[in-house]
């Protein structure tokens, strides 16, 4: 209606910042908005677990066994007695927090390994590209297995073995858009000035590939919650009785035919946040996608 | 051609060393050493007999080019845990995981390749908003869990199939054993069916909108004719190095699998074997899974030049 009432008023349409075309693009589907809102919600509640959680997780009360959902116990109790809304709020603090590190941890490894093969080619980049092509092409959920059973499933351990077999994307992605910006001209400027090297590829450089690298690590979030709950739910991830909703999942296939539902919450809380940890990741990409 | 095979095969033995060396050296480093030498009721001659009859008493790289010598003349050596030669664990598990894996991949092409065509040609319909929306949650579903909720509507509440193992005790018949196979297949290829409908989508938009298709379709020649002879074969080429990313995860997915429904491959090995610090099972299932990893990738890679007259590996 407007642009055919005033053709000239076109570029005195309100202009707005980079930022806030890519922010309206990515909040604009409803998908996203749920995701997120229900992401915070997981994040609070795991943040203020014990101000919101009705119980402690490790309370045994041997006389109210998989009891069904009450009044005291909102979704029951699990076979110890011990209250499954409580567990599954305290599982998931565990759950979210080792995806979260574990993905940090990787995004360092890749991040630094992908700069590091775009920026200086060569040797390097032969190198470093051959072994994100060999563990990309080989089954790490061997190694997984072999290294936990091997040196201990503490909390720092698998974060760092998780961390090990998924920081290739990240890695693939910067060297990507390093190789393809190292020829720019800003670069061959401060090489001019005399800045050195590493300083121009970790200062100017690679930042501007956060876009990309905050896209890869929602992703990667998704990813490193379910490899973390499948590892649980071998028995090679988090030890019982700390709670994680993998290890819950393989508690409760136990008594599958006593209380079904019991296998039902962890999973579906598996499932939910790695579905909205993908929506919103994805909607990231698209709305930062340059071609869009 | 026959160049780039060699040049391949060279790699991907290489590459087999290279995954066999690292996963030697990691189990060499553990800490408590191997189990059998812990068993508190053991002798400490018999220890000390037991760590030079296994080579535990020689320099690491040495006791990996035993181990070496000893696979290439076919012995894989002798399980901690259960007492059995490696080779004869890995024979009897290894068929059930290349059926599960293969079946998997197998339905998940039948059904995603089709459908992720339909979704492309009917681009922004009600098919093509429900089938994206069905795969980004399908990609979405930890495999554990919804071989979990399987098993609980169609074991448990409904009774129609099987909850777990491969056959009814007592009873070997391909029935049985395709009765068993359903749940696995469903659970396992849900995700890859997921991941092939999103690719096979955008590849086949991408060459809906190429020149020499609307040259096609200016001739004259039937929209079918053009989607099934002309814009999908173009289109197969990226799927088919979809399927080579894909083995990775089909067959670390199938180690999950196979847990929850007590299939007897690979996976269900595996995962003994690390509980048991099984050193000789861990080392053969290693090497044997890097090498049908490694084999597949290769066929896709001479598929890939078969499919592309572009591709001629020169």
């Amino acid at each position: 209606m407007s642009a055919t009432a005033s053709p000239p008023a076109k570029p005195a349409r309100k202009s707005i910042s980079p930022l806030a075309r890519t922010w309206r693009s990515f909040w604009r589907r409803p998908a996203t908005q749920i995701a997120s809102v229900v992401l915070g919600l997981m994040v609070f509640v795991s943040i203020f677990a014990p101000w919101i959680a009705p119980y402690s997780p490790a309370t045994i009360d041997m006389f109210n066994m998989l009891a069904p959902p009450s009044p005291q116990h909102w979704l029951g109790t699990d076979e110890n007695g011990r209250d499954i809304l409580t567990r599954l709020i305290y599982g998931g603090r565990v759950s979210l927090s080792v995806g979260l590190a574990s993905v940090a941890a990787a995004v360092v490894i890749g991040a630094t390994l992908g700069a590091l093969a775009g920026f200086l080619g060569g040797w390097v980049d032969s190198l470093i590209s051959r072994i994100i092509d060999g563990m990309l092409s080989i089954p790490l959920f061997f190694f997984l297995l072999t290294t936990l059973a091997l040196f201990g499933s503490s909390l720092p351990n698998l974060i760092l073995v998780i961390a090990l077999t998924t920081w290739m994307p990240v890695a693939r992605i910067v060297r990507g858009e390093i190789t393809a910006n190292r020829e720019l001209q800003y670069v061959e400027a401060a090489a001019a000035l005399g800045v050195p090297k590493m300083k121009i590829l970790f200062r100017h450089v690679l930042p501007q590939s956060t876009p990309s690298i905050i896209v890869a690590a929602t992703l990667g979030i998704a990813e490193a919650i379910i490899v973390e709950s499948a590892l649980s739910y071998l028995g090679f991830g988090v030890r019982p009785p700390t709670p994680s909703w993998g290890n819950m999942l393989a508690e409760a296939r136990g008594y599958i035919f006593q209380n079904p539902l019991l296998t039902v919450y962890p999973g579906a809380l598996i499932f939910i946040s790695v579905l909205a940890f993908n929506t919103i990741g994805d909607a990231m990409r698209d709305a930062t996608d340059p071609r869009k | 051609m026959t160049g780039y095979i060699l040049r391949r095969l060279g790699e991907s033995i290489a590459l087999i060393l290279v995954i066999t060396i690292f996963t030697f050296a990691l189990i060499s480093s553990a800490p408590g050493g191997p189990s059998i030498l812990l068993d508190p009721n053991m002798s400490p001659e018999d220890t000390a007999r037991l760590r030079t009859l296994y080579g535990f008493d020689r320099p690491v790289y040495e006791q990996y080019l035993l181990w070496l010598w000893q696979v290439l003349q076919g012995n894989l050596g002798f399980s901690f845990g259960v007492g059995r030669p490696v080779s004869e664990l890995i024979a009897s598990a290894l068929p059930a995981t290349l059926l599960l894996s293969g079946a998997a991949l197998l339905v998940a092409a039948i059904i995603a390749i089709p459908l992720g065509i339909l979704a492309a040609v009917k681009r922004n319909s009600w098919i093509d908003q429900t089938l994206t929306t069905v795969s980004f949650f399908g990609l979405s579903l930890p495999v554990f869990w919804y071989g979990l909720m399987l098993i609980i509507l169609f074991a448990v509440i409904l009774r129609w199939l099987p909850a777990g193992g491969m056959f009814t005790p007592g009873q070997n018949s391909i029935g049985n054993l395709l009765l068993h196979l359903i749940l696995p297949v469903v659970a396992l290829s849900t995700s890859i069916m997921a991941e092939l409908v999103r690719y096979t989508r955008s590849a086949m938009i991408g060459v809906l909108r190429q020149d020499y298709v609307r040259t096609a379709r200016a001739k004259g020649v039937a929209e079918p004719v053009v989607i099934t002879r002309h814009a999908f074969r173009t289109a197969m080429i990226p799927v088919v190095t979809l399927l080579g990313m894909l083995i990775p995860r089909l067959v670390g997915g199938a180690a999950v699998t196979e847990s929850v429904f007590s299939w007897p491959g690979m996976g269900r090995l595996a995962v003994s074997a690390a509980f048991n610090q099984d050193y000789p099972t861990i080392m053969g299932i290693t090497l044997v899974i890097s090498v049908v990893v490694v084999v597949s990738n290769l066929i896709v890679d001479l598929l890939y030049a078969k499919l592309d007259p572009r591709v001629s590996y020169s």
